[in-house]
């Protein structure tokens, strides 16, 4: 099953070429290590080669020649995936959606999109916005990663509190299956009475076949929207105060939970202007109608108080509301200065089990001596702690991947998960049977292999097993969420 | 094989619990027997829930599907109706597949929660049969319904294997998602026996009003609210053709049936506005309105798929034809999710109008359910099937009236 | 090789560090326009700063042999990958060491370009003289000259070249209090409203412009093109042509930006001029950084209605930070309506030499820039840089569109009321 990854045959280039005209089919050494990594970049995967076709009938043929070969392929979008989904373990070609980002369709009275693949999530957003519409699923890469990649992944982001992840936002997909014959999956409506393939493919990370165009919906822009940052003496007032909200009715549009080490971090950078002895931060931010806000504004502040925060502030603009915002994203690019390797982590909780998980991430500091920084989407329970190491320093490593399983450990614990967003991908399949029974497992295994008989396409992900690169190291990702 | 399902069943639950061909286990371990002792007797099998809003309560949309087969034993799932935990800081709860919607929110009420969503019919509707039968409640927006409240499940494949399925966690991507399996599936895979589900708060107001409309009109007015798009978004946005509206006491020519809810303050507001639009209230009791449409007797309904600007085209160039055939077509459409139920009364369509009706709405770009007639499915759904189903028990997979290959 | 080892104005960990900055995250895809144009990450700032880990960075990607300059060649060095780089990526300043240590581009062109670059247009009045040959050339004679030099003559700008004039203005100035204008080579010569609108501007808003006389060009432009020790000369007469003076005003955002850091780093090692140099970087100001800390001086008349489309030069926006300075100054003006395009933050395609080195790329990426102008209806272009000017002059005239095209400060300028 294993193949070491080498440049293209020359009759496969010939077929590749004659597909794709020669501007589209890559397996010169450039190439081949510039694509071999992806947000994930602790373990490169060299391709055979990249392939970037310009039309859907193009990506089809493609996928066929691979079938008629036994070539395996995968699909990739912007390379943002956080757990190396698009990476061809053990060899094969990459397929890159990056030129087909058409947007083929807005549709304002049915509010819904049809758009290639490639089209990127916040280009999206910008093209409908005139209408007062969104995208609403808004991951922290947004700006770069693709809807074929939030469809392949399932995407959440800090506004997915409100309005759900990528899953409910998806209508319909095309998809190139993995015996190369296309497919549709959903439609244009919500789904209903049949076997429900569009919801087994969100989250399938581009196992089970390549989406060439997509139907998703657009959701209102809110009318006004309000954004306070509570300061708090300790991480657990702010996290209680979480639960607070939510037991007075009230669903914010995000809930973002900042610790110390965090905070400080982004003051020294970008001097934004938080207390430095402050215990953590939450931001939160309510949005609807106006009048929703006049009844939701005093509510908010009145819970803040009452669990404890010292301070409650309200951004007064735009501006303001930008500003707090970038703080929170740049979170990670501050907290990257500080030390030359950090490894992010992405566990979830159930909600009322966040005061739990964020005292286990201050001990599990404690205990292998490493700093921590850890935000939060509070509301969904989506830890991302970030621990510090410099990778020249072995027993420093080892600290830090020591912190980190602990701390997903302890999310199993609490009934939670080791991935809220990144995916499995060939990062955490390790986690695997920890999470799911033998019999899940072998029941997942069933349905890949029938929706996917080929073991083609993007094999090796998500399952645990006979992995071809054997043990794979470090869970976690130098990134900034 | 010996033994036959009867005497397995009688030995695991005791005789109280089997009846003809049928049995009623209450909890999740005596279901997993059940299953356990049709796949063990190669028992042919189909899960049952409440009867899909039929009245006489011993037909459901699943059974149509079955082939008709005298052998086949039916596994009763109303006997788990209780809400087995509740963690009331993460808004989640589990309960037993068997729960009817409105024993269930009964319950949740007195907490001040609920399920987002209901079903036609939610006296007799459970869980686990709207969710067999994908079907979405009546509210059409994005993350509204059934599907996306619920955050795990736990069900017994066809194989008798007990399958686990997502977890607590309101976000949650690892692996496959195999609650998905079960979803509009119509038990073809197996049988959920718990979900858990995502709970919230009841919104402190609400408001139903029926505007008296034809349906292009609705839509009209629908897309100037809407431009540019307001926060204010009904949850429920309907619309009713006039047999529909007529039997609910609405409107003549048919109704756009709109029900928002929120703070009071907002509420107000959506009542001015409404009220300048001429909008009637159903009845005295917004939540009287609600219940007259929650109630609206669309057993046999045709499910259609079609978004809202493609389905007033299609209803306006259909109905015609439709209504000549000497039936009273009923038509709810739902605006939000690009769905509609079709039904008629009194007499059901017969399969020659239903498979014109699925002809026409092909050509719109749509697709047509019936619990009565369906295509083949495709290669990977028949593999599927076979993995999930080793022994071929269960019942057929739903697929349209006309199938992807069928002309 | 000399040219190799002089460039090495920062230690190599200092640029290690700053590669290994780079988290690998790919944010900055889809803001880079040589991406946006390819689809293909070898020609993305993610793609690129693995090549320059070839180059600058202590752990090479590749083996030697393998290394290929093309897609480091193709960056327009536009740098807005570098303000959207969460991780704070130095992306501008590996790409110029990284050029600096590969120089120039090889082909002829690029020698040719290389040439221009550090020996005409570096002296204004050999390139007026160059530029109304050129002109003329194109014109009249473009079939006698050699196939692969016509590239480039099309590429020269479309608008008649003046020679460069002083517009009246003082040699000298009080250094205490006075503005010393760097009037530039390329726009002096193409576009000599913009000296005199600059005068006038710094006039209105209560300054005294002067223009020192031994002024040339600044050597950005060779500075981009990977000729460090003509930069570097440059460098050195700029700063002795400006050694007195107290505030330097520039209506280029390109040489302003080069004023402010790369002139220091270049003179870093030169005892007689580093620490001028570092003085001077900070004194100097970009005309509209400038006009905007005075603008409750500046006063406009009303003129007619207009729908001004802004075009942020890179310069500005990703190289200074410059961005809500310009909009801020054309709303003041009565009867001026404001626009821009579709993510205005994407370069154009001049960019420095880019548009005479890689023509065919420059063109495709104005045509995107264009296209993103075209749902939005203007009367009046309006940038601040000499080399967006000229290029989107030129694409829009290559289109039949005939909006006409000015610097922000010549739009200021005439609408100011006297
Ligand atoms: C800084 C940063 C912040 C992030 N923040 C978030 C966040 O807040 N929330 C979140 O959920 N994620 C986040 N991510 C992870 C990542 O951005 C998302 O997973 C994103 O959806 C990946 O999109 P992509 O286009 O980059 O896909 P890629 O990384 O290229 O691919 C991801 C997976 O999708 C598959 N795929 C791609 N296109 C298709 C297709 N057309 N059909 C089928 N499969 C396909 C690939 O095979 C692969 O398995 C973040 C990443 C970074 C670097
Ligand atoms: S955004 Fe910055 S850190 Fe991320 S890939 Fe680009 S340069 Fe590297
Ligand atoms: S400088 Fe501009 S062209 Fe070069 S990599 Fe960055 S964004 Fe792309």
């Amino acid at each position: 099953m294993t193949r070491p990854s080498s440049p293209l045959p020359a009759s496969a280039r010939r077929d590749l070429v004659a597909i794709l005209g020669e501007d589209a089919v890559f397996d010169d050494a450039v190439h081949r290590k510039i694509y071999d990594s992806d947000g994930y970049a602790l373990d490169g995967v060299t391709p055979d080669a990249v392939v970037l076709p310009r039309t859907a009938v193009q990506l089809q043929q493609v996928v066929k020649w691979c079938v008629r070969h036994g070539v395996p392929y995968a699909a990739r979008g912007a390379g943002t995936g956080l757990s190396g989904g698009c990476l061809t373990l053990g060899g094969g070609i990459q397929i890159g959606t990056s030129r087909l980002r058409r947007i083929v369709e807005v549709n304002e009275v049915d509010r819904l999109a049809v758009v290639e693949p490639g089209v990127v999530n916040l280009q999206l957003s910008q093209a409908v916005a005139h209408l007062g519409l969104q995208f609403a699923p808004d991951p922290s890469s947004q700006a770069a990663c693709t809807i074929g990649g939030n469809f392949a992944e399932n995407s959440g982001g800090p506004h997915t509190l409100k309005h759900g992840v990528t899953l409910p936002h998806i209508l319909g997909a095309t998809v190139v299956q993995p015996d190369g014959e296309l497919a549709v999956w959903g439609g244009r409506s919500q789904p209903g009475p049949g076997v429900d393939l569009l919801g087994l493919g969100v989250g399938s990370e581009g196992t089970l076949g390549i989406a060439v165009e997509l139907t998703v919906r657009l959701v209102p822009t809110p009318e006004s929207v309000a954004t306070f940052l509570a300061v708090f003496e300790t991480e657990a007032d702010a996290a209680h105060a979480v639960s607070g909200l939510i037991a007075r009715a009230i669903v914010p549009a995000a809930m973002e939970l900042i610790d110390r080490v965090m905070l400080r971090a982004v003051e020294e950078a970008f001097s934004f202007g938080f207390p430095l002895d402050a215990g953590a931060v939450l931001i939160v931010e309510v949005d609807g109608s106006a009048r929703d806000l006049k009844h939701e504004r005093p509510v908010v502040r009145d819970v803040l108080n009452e669990f404890g925060a010292r301070e409650v502030r309200e951004a007064s603009s735009a501006e303001e509301r930008t500003h707090l915002w970038r703080a929170r994203k740049h979170a990670f690019g501050a907290i990257g200065r500080m030390s030359p390797n950090y490894a992010t982590q992405d566990g979830v909780v159930p909600r009322g089990r966040v005061p739990h998980i964020v005292a286990s991430i201050a001990q599990a500091a404690k205990r292998h001596d490493v700093v921590i920084g850890t935000v939060i989407h509070a509301g969904d329970g989506n830890i991302h702690p970030c621990v510090l190491f410099d990778e020249r320093d072995d027993a420093q490593v080892d600290r830090a991947l020591a912190a980190c399983k602990d701390i997903l450990e302890r999310c199993l614990e609490l009934d939670g998960s080791p991935t809220g967003e990144h995916g499995i991908g060939m990062e955490k399949r390790e986690f695997m049977p920890l999470l799911f029974g033998p019999a899940d497992l072998a029941l997942m295994t069933d349905l890949r292999d029938a929706l996917e008989p080929t073991g083609l396409c993007n094999p090796h992900k998500i399952l645990p097993g006979a992995s071809p690169c054997g043990e794979l190291r470090v869970a976690g990702r130098q990134v900034a969420l | 094989m010996t033994i036959d399902a009867r005497e397995g069943l009688v030995a695991h639950l005791g005789l109280a619990a089997v009846g003809e061909r049928v049995v009623r286990p209450k909890h999740r371990e005596s279901s997993r027997l059940c299953v356990e002792t049709f796949v063990e007797t190669r028992t042919p099998w189909w899960p049952r829930g409440g009867g899909g809003g039929d009245k006489e309560g011993d037909r459901t949309a699943t059974k149509p599907l079955a082939p008709s087969d005298p052998d086949r034993w039916c596994l009763d799932m109303r006997g788990l109706d209780s809400i087995l935990d509740y963690w009331p800081d993460d808004l989640v709860c589990r309960v037993g597949a068997g729960i009817t919607f409105d024993n269930l929110q009964t319950t949740l009420a007195r907490r001040g929660l609920r399920l987002r969503g209901s079903s036609l019919r939610p006296r007799d509707t459970t869980l686990g049969g709207a969710y067999a039968r994908g079907d979405a409640g009546l509210r059409g927006a994005p993350g509204d319904s059934l599907r996306d409240q619920v955050l795990g499940l736990v069900a017994v494949a066809g194989g008798g294997e007990v399958v686990k399925a997502g977890a607590r966690v309101v976000k949650n991507v690892a692996g496959y998602d195999l609650a998905r399996l079960f979803h509009g599936s119509h038990g073809a895979f197996g049988v959920v026996l718990d979900f858990v589900l995502r709970l919230e708060a009841i919104p402190g107001a609400s408001h139903c009003v029926a505007l008296p409309t034809n349906f292009d009109a609705a839509l009209d007015l629908l897309s100037k609210w809407r431009r540019p798009a307001r926060s204010f978004d009904p949850a429920v946005q309907l619309w009713l053709n006039a047999t529909a509206s007529r039997a609910l006491g609405g409107p003549e020519q048919g109704a756009l049936f709109l029900m928002a809810e929120g703070w009071p303050e907002s509420i107000d507001a959506w009542r001015e506005a409404t009220a300048r639009a001429q909008g009637v209230t159903l009845a005295n009791e917004a939540a009287q309105a609600w219940n007259a449409v929650r109630d609206l007797d669309a057993n046999h309904a045709l499910w259609i798929q079609l978004p809202a600007s493609r389905l007033v085209r299609w209803w306006g160039d259909n109905q015609g034809w439709i209504s000549g055939r000497g039936s009273q077509p009923n038509l709810v459409a739902d605006l939000l999710a690009g769905s509609a139920r079709l039904w008629s009364t009194p007499s059901p369509f017969d399969g020659e109008l239903v498979a014109e009706v699925a002809r026409t709405v092909r050509e719109a770009g749509g697709w047509v359910w019936s619990p009565t007639a369906a295509s083949s499915p495709s290669p990977a759904l028949i593999r599927l099937k076979r993995a999930l189903d080793p022994h071929g028990l269960l019942p057929p997979i739903p697929t349209p009236v006309l199938g992807p290959t069928d002309g | 090789m000399v040219e190799r080892l002089n460039a090495q104005t920062i230690s190599s960990d200092a640029l290690d560090a700053q590669l290994r900055a780079c988290v690998h995250c790919g944010l900055c895809l889809n803001s880079c326009p040589t991406y946006l144009l390819t689809g293909d990450e070898v020609h993305g700032p993610r793609g690129r700063l693995v090549l320059m880990a070839n180059v600058v960075g202590k752990d090479a990607a590749l083996d030697a042999g393998d290394f290929s300059r093309e897609s480091i060649d193709a960056c327009l060095g536009c740098r807005n990958c570098e303000t959207v780089c969460p991780s704070g990526v130095s992306y501008g300043h590996l790409l110029e060491e990284t050029r600096a240590r590969l120089g120039p581009a090889p082909g002829q062109t690029n020698a040719l370009l290389a040439w221009v670059l550090d020996h005409v247009l570096a002296h204004p009045r050999r390139l007026a003289l160059a530029a109304m040959l050129g002109g003329f050339t194109r014109r009249w004679a473009a079939g006698l000259v050699p196939a692969r030099w016509r590239s480039m003559l099309q590429a020269l700008p479309a608008r008649p070249a003046t020679w460069p004039r002083r517009h009246g203005l003082a040699a000298s100035g009080d250094p205490s209090h006075d503005q010393a204008l760097l009037l530039g080579c390329a726009q002096w010569v193409y576009t000599p409203e913009v000296a005199r609108a600059t005068a006038a501007l710094v006039t209105a808003a209560g300054g005294i412009p002067y223009a020192p006389t031994s002024q040339g060009c600044c050597g950005a432009l060779s500075h981009h093109n990977g000729s460090v020790s003509v930069a570097r000369e440059r460098a050195a007469d700029t700063v002795d042509a400006f050694a007195q003076a107290g505030c330097v005003v520039v209506p280029s955002a390109g040489c302003s930006a080069h004023l402010k850091t790369a002139v220091p780093e270049l003179l870093a090692n030169d005892p007689a001029r580093s620490a001028e140099a570092q003085r001077l970087a900070g004194v100097t100001a970009d005309v509209v950084e400038w006009l905007h800390g005075r603008r409750d001086r500046l006063r406009f008349r009303v003129g007619d209605p207009v729908r001004v489309l802004y075009h942020p030069p890179c310069h500005h926006s990703h190289a200074q930070g410059i961005r809500n300075e310009p909009l801020e100054l054309l709303a003041m003006v009565p009867g001026v309506t404001v626009v821009q395009a579709d993510r205005p933050e994407l370069c154009c395609g001049s960019a420095g030499s880019y548009s005479l080195q890689r023509p065919r790329e420059a063109r495709a990426i104005r045509d995107a820039k264009l296209e993103s102008m075209e749902q939005t209806r203007f009367d009046l272009l309006v940038t601040a840089n000499p080399g967006c000017e000229l290029f989107l002059h030129q694409g829009l005239r290559e289109q039949g569109v005939q909006v006409p095209v000015m610097h922000l400060v010549t739009f200021l300028a005439d609408r100011l009321d006297s």
